[in-house]
């Protein structure tokens, strides 16, 4: 019976331990400039399934469709295609002719390095989207870029889909040519429509490494 | 004999408690000074509903200062304890949800030191908890300025 007491003593001073930590960070994070938004607004109540890795490598069925379209464009038969899309073909094609018809080897977008990706950032045509998680984001990120990341893409997508268009040229990146939370994300952005899909390989750390435009919280 | 197990008691509440609380001071400081970042590393584990992402965010690092200080002064130590297994508890519960869901994201267990959840951040939550049991078990649950231990 005294342990009991004992233990139900024990709890009740871990309850006002509690109460008192909940009220002081209450109180500090409205006083913080740094503090948090406790009213998010209108959410997903419950957290939505993960979606990893969606849509494989293209098929031999897809091959033969990306054969099939630099055919067209090499007759002008496609006149209507925008540039990003012509541009997104080409890379393809590219890409199919350097890299053999192995179709295991073939991505449903395209991996482009830090020279074409500043090319793409001074020209001011693409989006760039951070695939890394958000925290990630807010201290510091390629300019700006929107965040979408790999772990929490179900529930980004609805705001960002808001930004971008399906004919916008989006360039995805991650932190590291190891990381591949961008092929990730890009695999899903393909599976919802998105057409001028580019990878960033070298990733965040080599834009930083270049010493090109940055913002976030922690961006000097 | 019960004196060598008494003195190896109050040894292991002792070191539970210097050590948990340093470690928990340390742990917390980051994640009081930027929420914002607390609170996006807490999302990523998406075993909360959003709405109470932020909530989480801005309180549990308060919790973490408020027991570890607690331990340090010796002050309500079982509770401070019990509060810190149940904590590590949910973080090792957690952890191993989004593993075994093959999701792997930055741990936010320290704010400063980026680290990804994998079995390493697991094991040493476990030996955090071997850490804090002997206090919750023999610990002294008063406001003991004395700093003697039961």
């Amino acid at each position: 019976m005294k342990g009991i007491k004992e233990y139900i003593q024990i709890a009740g001073i871990a309850a006002i331990i509690l109460l008192a930590a909940f009220f002081l960070g209450i109180i500090v994070n409205v006083l913080n400039p740094l503090g948090v938004e406790l009213n998010p607004g209108v959410r997903p109540e419950t957290p939505l399934p993960i979606r990893l890795v969606r849509v494989p490598s293209l098929s031999k069925e897809g091959l033969a469709a990306a054969a099939a379209r630099a055919a067209k464009r090499e007759k002008n038969e496609n006149p209507e295609m925008s540039a990003g899309e012509l541009a997104a073909v080409s890379a393809m094609e590219k890409m199919i002719k350097t890299r053999g018809s192995e179709p295991s080897a073939l991505l449903p977008w395209i991996k482009i390095d830090l020279s074409r990706t500043k090319a793409l950032f001074d020209s001011g045509k693409a989006k760039f989207i951070d695939a890394r998680p958000e925290f990630k984001f807010i201290e510091k990120r390629i300019r700006g870029a929107i965040s979408l990341s790999a772990s929490r893409y179900l529930i980004q997508f609805p705001v960002v889909k808001e930004k971008i268009s399906r004919d916008d040229i989006l360039v995805v990146y991650c932190s590291n040519p190891e990381c591949k939370l961008s092929d990730n994300v890009a695999n899903n952005l393909t599976a919802d429509g998105y057409k001028n899909i580019f990878v960033f390989e070298a990733g965040w750390q080599a834009w930083v490494d270049a010493g090109y435009p940055v913002d976030g919280l922690e961006a000097k | 004999m019960e004196q060598k197990i008494n003195f190896y008691k109050n040894m292991s509440v002792k070191a539970g408690r210097f050590i948990m609380g340093l470690i928990f001071i340390t742990a917390s400081y980051d994640k009081i000074i930027t929420p914002q970042l607390f609170a996006a590393r807490v999302s990523e584990y998406m075993l909360l509903p959003d709405v109470f992402v932020p909530l989480i965010a801005a309180t549990l690092p308060w919790v973490e200062f408020y027991c570890a200080l607690m331990l340090i002064l010796n002050a309500y130590t079982r509770s401070a304890a019990l509060i810190l297994i149940l904590t590590l508890c949910s973080f090792v519960a957690g952890m191993s949800y989004d593993l075994s869901m093959g999701l792997v994201h930055d741990c936010g267990c320290f704010g400063f030191f980026e680290e990804s959840i994998g079995f390493a951040t697991i094991i040493r939550d476990l030996l955090f908890i071997a850490l804090l049991l002997p206090v919750f078990l023999f610990g002294k649950n008063e406001l003991n300025p004395s700093g003697k231990e039961g």
